[in-house]
């Protein structure tokens, strides 16, 4: 599918480490936990939003799984991405933390977070072990 | 660099004036700063385009003096992309004058980032033998302020086919009336007593209201009780939760319902290999026949054709 030409693998092997990027991110499994680092100065538009989703849906291959979702890099997001990342893009995620970088990156998932609909757990974090904490507790298979 | 923050502010003062205008389709232009007032930049602009939604789903919560207003942006250009003719309101959203406009090219006026976008389409469009086309285009205003619109762009061309000029045209939503309003407001004035209903919510009715919503964006598989019912367990009457959901969101309760309920199903057949039939269950459809006829209705086509597309 032509939406899928973005994906290019880096590392693929059978055990839980497994990484690929696209345009916008990179995406990278880890013990259970899929690291979705947005790439630097990117600017999310719905067609970006639609397919970081597609790709991520893909590569989870229906599969629900915690999200941790660095945002640090990120500069710029329009809102018909908000809500499709909220309603839409939540699909397979078990439950999301945004890792972000004070002041602008925190304002923005903090405007996400507290105006966009969250059908599953979420919260932004500045410290990657609280996040990771967070996941474990909200998002790991019991 | 106090130069510099002075005129980060300045921005930020010019913005919330317009936002006080009722412009609410003005943006500030961002940096790569990672700071306080880059954050609240990019804050007040996202709270610009919450609103600017609200205006065009007429979603707004009641406030007694609102009047919703068009204004429309129309641009007149030749074959190249330079600015012939305008109408008064393209100098009034680009607080440029006439002079300033005609003569120079639209890209003058573009934000870096659609420069490319725009000498992309143009030249895709003046090829194509059906030459219109809707795009975002993101216009440069005077003084650190951007506009960013979808706009419809149309080659016209003359008997030999060949592109002649290029109309531009976009409309945006603000609460100040245009001129042709004004004018034509004292004729309405006889023949304008609202039969409309018009129902007064509480800031209590407006909270429950937002509330519902949410759940039912959260629950889409769960059936709803009838709309007495759900008014009472909301804590609000009938009435005001039928009127109150309109006015707010523009659509009633169970439209509303059917409408995300079908568009979670639209994202389940491309995203997930669940059966035609286990999606319609799992977003709380009755039978696959009733499922099928809502998502035709809604999408203009059958739900086995999308996933015929995406396989």
């Amino acid at each position: 599918m032509e939406v899928f030409c973005t994906l290019k693998h880096i590392t693929s092997s059978p055990t839980m480490k497994n990484s690929f990027e696209n345009t916008y991110a990179v995406y990278l499994l880890v013990d259970e936990v899929l690291h979705i680092t947005y790439k630097k100065d990117c600017v999310i538009d719905l067609k970006a939003a639609e397919l970081i989703v597609r790709d991520r849906v893909m590569y989870q291959n229906c599969i629900e799984m915690p999200i941790l979702c660095d945002i640090r890099q990120l500069r710029r997001i329009d809102k018909e991405s908000r809500d499709f990342l909220a309603l839409e893009g939540s699909m397979w995620i078990k439950a999301i933390a945004f890792l972000t970088g004070p002041p602008v990156t925190k304002a923005i998932s903090s405007f996400y977070l507290e105006i966009q609909t969250q059908k599953v757990p979420s919260r932004s974090f500045t410290k990657k072990s609280e996040a990771l904490k967070f996941l474990l507790e909200n998002g790991m298979s019991k | 660099m106090q130069i510099e923050e002075d005129n980060r502010i300045t921005d930020i003062y010019k913005l919330l004036l317009e936002m006080a205008k009722g412009n609410f389709f003005y943006r500030i232009e961002l940096s790569d700063k990672n700071d306080e007032i880059e954050a609240l930049k990019i804050t007040l602009n996202m709270v610009n385009e919450e609103i600017c939604a609200s205006f065009n789903n007429q979603v707004l919560v009641p406030v007694y003096s609102n009047k919703r207003c068009v204004l429309q942006m129309s641009v007149l250009m030749n074959k190249d992309g330079v600015i012939e003719m305008i109408n008064n309101e393209t100098t009034r959203v680009l607080m440029r004058s006439s002079h300033e406009l005609i003569g120079k090219s639209l890209t003058d006026f573009l934000s870096l980032e659609f420069v490319k976008v725009w000498d992309k389409k143009l030249r895709k469009l003046i090829q194509k033998e059906r030459a219109e086309t809707i795009f975002k285009l993101e216009f440069l205003a005077l003084g650190g302020l951007s506009v960013m619109a979808d706009c419809s762009l149309a080659v016209l061309k003359n008997k030999t086919g060949e592109c002649s000029k290029i109309l531009l045209n976009t409309i945006f939503f603000t609460k100040r009336e245009s001129l042709g309003s004004r004018l034509n407001k004292k004729r309405k004035v006889h023949s304008n007593n609202s039969k409309k209903l018009k129902v007064i919510l509480s800031p209590q009715d407006v909270q429950s209201i937002v509330a519902l919503r949410e759940f039912i964006l959260c629950n889409l598989e769960k059936d709803l009780p009838n709309l007495k019912d759900l008014a009472l367990r909301i804590g609000t009457n009938e009435f005001k939760l039928k009127y109150g959901f309109k006015e707010l969101y523009g659509t009633t309760v169970f439209r509303f319902l059917t409408k995300e309920r079908l568009r979670q199903a639209k994202s389940m057949i491309i995203q997930s290999r669940y059966s035609l039939k286990q999606i319609a269950a799992k977003n709380g459809f009755k039978s696959n026949t009733h499922f099928s006829r809502a998502f035709k209705e809604e999408y203009g086509f059958p739900p086995n054709v999308l996933r015929k597309w995406n396989t």
